[in-house]
């Protein structure tokens, strides 16, 4: 059985996928830590900048061990730059 | 009047902002203006845009606010971020708190800056003079 999440990126990661994110369905016991590799590996040209991201899910931010549930929003945070 | 936090893509008033947090028992109201400057790292600026996750930027905004409070509980605090396209001189976000007294105003508006920086996610795009544009990334300890 798979969780299904969606993917949201933002300004930096955004353009450089051209995308505005993309649903994906992974494995039950899924982390954060792993969608990290794993988004690094089907798109490498943003591996740097995924490498710097924070993640954060249903607007919280979430570290590296968090493991992803059903219907999660994941949102890809590059260094934020706002004030 | 009270607590205010907003994010909008409209030029900022920072008087309107600042009422929120006037009231008769505040003897400071301190406010900062974050102003979009016409250069960076030597290089010529001519207008900045900034992107939000919103709901999590406002929700994050709310968040720091409250964090102040915990820590100046006689704070009553506004935080307004701008989005969208800026020129030159206008301001990206305006803090305004109101204390009993000033140190606390002070300490707290500048705590508020800092964290804003931190833990909110908006990201600012600058466009050079030259045609080129970038995302900034921040430096580790950026400039306070």
């Amino acid at each position: 059985m798979n969780v299904k999440v969606q993917v949201r990126y933002f300004a930096l990661l955004r353009e450089t996928t051209g995308s505005e994110g993309e649903k994906y369905s992974f494995p039950q016991g899924t982390t954060i830590l792993e969608l990290r590799t794993q988004l690094g590996s089907h798109r490498p040209e943003v591996m740097e900048i995924l490498s710097e991201a924070r993640f954060a899910v249903n607007e919280d931010f979430v570290d590296d061990s968090y493991v992803l549930a059903d219907g999660d929003f994941v949102a890809v945070i590059p260094p934020v730059s706002g004030g | 009047m009270g607590n205010y936090f907003d994010l909008t893509w409209d030029r900022i008033d920072s008087r309107v902002t600042a009422d929120h947090v006037r009231h008769e028992a505040a003897g400071a109201v301190v406010v900062f203006e974050g102003v979009v400057r016409n250069h960076h790292k030597g290089r010529s600026v001519d207008r900045l845009t900034y992107e939000a996750y919103e709901p999590m930027a406002k929700k994050k905004l709310e968040e720091v606010g409250a964090e102040a409070i915990g820590q100046w509980p006689e704070l009553t605090v506004a935080i307004v971020h701008r989005l969208g396209d800026l020129a030159i001189g206008e301001a990206a976000t305006v803090v305004a708190v109101s204390s009993p007294h000033r140190g606390n105003a002070f300490d707290a508006a500048r705590y508020i800056m800092d964290r804003i920086k931190i833990v909110v996610p908006i990201w600012k795009k600058e466009w050079f003079s030259d045609g080129t544009h970038e995302w900034v990334r921040p430096a580790p300890q950026s400039s306070p």
